[in-house]
């Protein structure tokens, strides 16, 4: 139906999952299955001595035992590669099951397969492994000092590599002649992504036709054959078949190939029987890509006016063990680049030190870079409002890139496309009641209460829609990041679409039926949406870096116009007119100026199909892919306000409200695109005041249960109070820019900011996350509290 | 990890020096500890069960014992691993003389790592110090025992049989660990039964 677009159609995919009907990994079982459990490191760092499996293969019911040295004695490539290279990046190999050193507390050593996961959770614990203990390094700035332990010997010092961008001499000058400058040591807390599904995967081998099927939770099933085929496994990719069912969530822990499909995959290729594998959650918190993990040392100089000349950023990123399929990018491509904010700062210098940690793999989890980014920049700014005696506000509207001023060129590579910073802020300021709070929290100091109010703000930027293919080619990744769409009209006119952006929750099913529905006025329930199988969808680059209706949506609509474009070629042959004069509008082809000659969608479909009389040298059918590849970046923003109250006699917060105005471009579905935000909100208030994976010195995660890692619970989260204002993006046919991670991004240091506003009459002017009641105690009682 | 403490034998020093060095005692008193034996000039090897929280298995292990000062002091490494992880301890024990008692110390400074660690460090602290009171209990009641046979002039008679502590019984102890660590003195009795109770039930289900 045309209008379609922006209305809150109902999630289709629901029903199923609600009613516990969804098909997950774990759900599928195949004729002849076996069940495989992986051995894992229990020590941080150790050299192997030996691996003996004799008792665990005697084991009844255990059917095979494989270790490292199997997996090289074998045909497969047996390493997981990381798909983006830097300048001069060291890239040790990942093997799928270590062979001599284990380098982080669950570092895959062998591998059993037996008849059920309990005969093979039980012969696991019989496989003897000789460990010899080595130091071991989790912190990113301890790794760095001066006899560290050593990861790998081609990464002297632990550095994987030395990445920067910007003008460091320009940065210099401004700083030299800045009336005001702000520095601070700061921290990004490492986080656990905490999908409710946990990592899994069923590998069935064929050997009489050299095929393998492979149920993955993915978020990109043909980023996965691909990097299995080029490196892992070292099959042809057009004998492996890459299955994504229902994925319970992902926030990017299942974009990166981990070496546990790979191992499955094995298995299945040495026994001829199916494998599955599916991790327990403590072994999913263990071995999950991690997120985040940065230490950065942060500077901004300003005039006298508080106009911001310059900022510098030098940033310890950890990688941990091994490089993951993303990692190199997150903290330096997808981070440095948006140091510049909504901001208008002429110099800008950042340097980016991937580090080798003994830690679980670091890699993109939901906002990957940007968020990390926003914190830095946005907790610049506040303690240059301090500094300057500026409001918070002030500061950032004296800095905003103008309304009138797209496109603009960051000191940091992006071109932002568009954007109205003033207008956000402007819409968040009205919707708290900005000015009211403020007066309420100086009542409230002067009245001496002792629940501490403070109000947060954070104006953020974010670049999504990933991505232009040339421009990340160029940065280093080893794909593109363009999407494929397929539309397939059926004889009677029903479309089943086909996109390569893998839905694992956000709604895809709903969305693109949406897209397709408006364009060819027809009613949602006509269109089928398919992904996640790579037997199926032509090709695509996958769900992660909110690209999914910017490029998936894009691709589709592209699509779209070339299935319109052959059906108006048919139309005009039956009605007997020029092409030109054919418009397709409300499910009909019509003659312009003529009222009366019309033919409808389906009789032109039908007609297609028929091939009775088609127009000279036209084919038969009605099936049109693309391949849409985004000119730019997506650039969504937005302000975000909230206010806490801190008990200062506990040191707990409290969130009180939570104000989030977001521009996000044209909207598909609002009810999708609110969700889409409350759950970012969710995340990323977790990381400002609960959310911390803790490693001790010698490489145990400590946090690792639910009891010892806090997500946040519903009741720990106010009604969320959502607004947008809307800039169509200029460059995709739909005008959408992206909104999986905005809530991510904006909400960390829009908490940390309100907590250390509350805490500014006590001399706070930072704190890092997470903002526990122990750390604001120490620090209200440090200054005299 | 560190483990430390002091515990007061009414004993002379020589008769605990000999208790704390005899590996049938050792064996006895340790909680869930099986195959105790000497395998070497003051080495031992054995497995001892053990349950933190959800974690539980078995740990196979080595006990040396080195710088024996007779009858003063010794240097212990404990080695330990099995599936729910590793322990890799290295310690000290001493016993000073006082008036007619001894004070045997203790230190133990101790790498755990593996499940035991991820899942149960929370649990792991006062585990441990459960383990190092049943243990010094049951060395108490040995110590106590020859030292009585040895006052009554026959040093000939066997101490009485030992029995390691039952998996109850750690569970209350367990129970009371945390309870001293957590509760103000005067809420204790109350709360202690409620604890055991729940202590029990904890015991039970991981079993």
């Amino acid at each position: 139906m045309s209008g379609v677009i922006g209305t809150s159609v109902k999630r289709r995919e629901d029903a199923a999952l609600l009613i516990g009907k969804g098909k997950y990994c774990d759900d599928f079982t195949l004729p002849n299955m076996t069940h495989a459990v992986i051995v894992r490191s229990p020590y941080g760092h150790a050299r192997i001595n030996s691996v003996l499996t004799t008792e665990a293969a005697e084991h009844p019911g255990v059917i095979a035992v494989f270790t490292g040295r199997d997996v090289v004695n074998s045909d497969i490539g047996g390493v997981v590669p990381t798909g983006w290279l830097l300048p001069g990046i060291k890239t040790p190999e990942h093997p799928i099951l270590a062979t001599d050193t284990v380098r982080y507390a669950g570092d895959g050593v062998a591998v059993v397969v037996a008849e059920d996961r309990y005969i093979a959770r039980d012969a696991a614990e019989l496989v003897e492994v000789d460990y010899e203990p080595l130091d071991a390094v989790t912190d990113v700035l301890a790794a760095v000092a001066d006899g560290a332990p050593q990861l790998f010997e081609e990464a002297p010092g632990n550095i994987s590599f030395d990445w920067d961008l910007g003008d460091a001499e320009a940065t210099a000058a401004a700083f030299d002649r800045a009336a005001h400058t702000v520095e601070v040591d700061l921290r990004n807390n490492r986080l656990i992504p905490h999908a409710v599904e946990p990592r899994g995967c069923l590998a069935s081998f064929d050997d009489t036709s050299g095929e393998l099927t492979l149920y993955v939770t993915t978020q990109n099933p043909h980023l996965h054959r691909l990097l299995m085929s080029l490196a892992s496994l070292n099959l042809p990719e057009h004998k492996m078949r890459i299955i994504a069912p229902e994925v319970g969530g992902g926030f990017g822990s299942k974009i990166h190939h981990y070496p546990d499909e790979a191992i499955a995959s094995f298995c299945s290729m040495q026994i001829g029987r199916p494998v599955k594998w599916i991790a327990t959650r403590s072994e999913t918190n263990l071995t999950d890509a991690h997120g985040r993990d940065h230490a950065s040392h942060a500077e901004i100089a300003l005039d006298a006016q508080g106009k911001i000349l310059g900022l510098r950023v030098k940033t310890h990123a950890a990688m941990g063990a091994y490089l993951s399929t993303f990692a190199p990018a997150v903290p330096t491509y997808l981070y440095g680049t948006l140091l510049s904010g909504q901001y208008d700062i002429p110099a800008i210098h950042v340097q980016t030190l991937g580090v080798f940690t003994n830690t679980s793999p670091v890699d993109a989890y939901r906002g990957a870079g940007r968020p990390e980014a926003t914190f830095v920049v946005e907790r610049l700014i506040d303690m240059a409002a301090d500094a300057t005696g500026l409001s918070v506000v002030e500061i950032r509207r004296r800095n905003f890139v103008s309304k009138d001023d797209f496109p603009y060129q960051t000191a940091v590579a992006l071109a932002y496309d568009s954007g109205n910073y003033d207008g956000a802020m402007d819409r968040a300021l009205e919707l708290s009641g900005y000015e009211a709070l403020r007066a309420e929290q100086k009542r409230r100091r002067e009245a001496g209460d002792t629940k501490l109010m403070g109000i947060g703000i954070s104006s953020f930027i974010e670049a999504c829609g990933l991505a232009p293919s040339q421009v990340v080619g160029a940065l280093g990744a080893q794909a593109g990041l363009y999407e494929s769409g397929k539309v397939r009209v059926h004889p009677t006119g029903s479309v089943t679409v086909y996109t390569g952006s893998s839905a694992h929750g956000q709604g895809h099913e709903t969305t693109f039926a949406q897209v397709v529905a408006d364009r060819l006025s027809i009613d949602v329930d006509q269109v089928e949406v398919v992904h996640g199988d790579t037997g199926e969808v032509p090709f695509g680059m996958g769900t992660y870096g909110s690209r999914s209706a910017a490029v998936g949506g894009s691709a589709i609509s592209t699509a779209l116009d070339k299935v319109i474009a052959k059906s108006r070629k048919i139309a005009a042959h039956m009605l007997e007119a020029s092409e030109d004069d054919v418009v397709f509008e409300d499910n009909a082809f019509h003659v312009r100026g003529v009222p009366s000659k019309s033919q409808g969608w389906g009789d032109v479909v039908l007609a297609a199909y028929l091939a009775h009389n088609l127009p000279e040298g036209l084919e038969p059918g009605l099936e049109e892919t693309s391949f849409y590849n985004p000119e730019n970046f997506t650039y969504p923003f937005g302000t975000h306000i909230c206010v806490v109250e801190i008990d200062s006699e506990t040191g707990a917060v409290e969130l009180q409200r939570y104000v989030a105005v977001d521009d996000v471009g044209n909207v598909i579905n609002p009810m999708i695109v609110d969700g889409q935000v409350h759950g970012g909100l969710a995340q990323g208030i977790g990381q400002a005041l609960w959310e911390h994976a803790v490693y001790s010195d010698d490489g145990q995660l400590l946090s690792g249960t639910l009891l010892d890692y806090a997500v946040p619970r519903a009741h720990n989260l106010p009604f969320f109070e959502t607004d947008r204002t809307v800039t169509p993006c200029p460059h995709n046919p739909l005008g959408v820019k992206g909104v999986g991670e905005a809530g991510s991004i904006a909400s960390p240091a829009t908490v940390t900011n309100a907590v250390v506003d509350a805490l500014s009459p006590y001399g706070v002017k930072h704190m890092d996350m997470p903002l526990t009641p122990e750390k604001i105690w120490r620090a209200i009682h440090r200054n005299g509290g | 990890m560190k483990i430390e403490g002091q515990h007061t034998f009414e004993a002379p020093r020589e008769l605990v020096w000999q208790t704390v060095l005899d590996p049938d005692v050792l064996a006895a008193v340790l909680p869930g500890c099986e195959d105790f034996k000497e395998v070497g000039e003051n080495e031992f090897t054995g497995t001892l069960k053990i349950k933190v929280g959800p974690v539980q298995g078995k740990f196979k292990g080595t006990v040396a014992l080195t710088d024996l000062v007779e009858p003063s002091s010794y240097n212990m490494r404990i080695q330990g691993k099995g599936a729910p992880g590793f322990v890799d301890g290295k310690g000290q024990l001493r016993l000073e003389d006082d008036g007619g008692s001894t004070v045997l110390h203790y230190e133990v400074d101790a790498k755990v790592g593996g499940r035991i660690a991820s899942v149960g460090q929370r649990l792991l602290d006062s585990s441990s110090k459960v383990i190092t009171r049943q243990a010094l209990e049951g060395l108490d009641q040995q110590v106590t025992a020859k030292a009585a046979a040895a006052g009554a002039g026959n040093g000939e008679e066997p101490p009485p049989p030992i029995e390691a502590p039952s998996q109850t019984e750690f569970a209350a102890e367990f129970t009371k660990g945390m309870v001293d660590e957590l509760v103000p003195k005067k809420s204790r009795p109350w709360l202690a039964a409620i604890g055991l109770a729940v202590g029990i039930l904890i015991y039970k289900s991981c079993s």
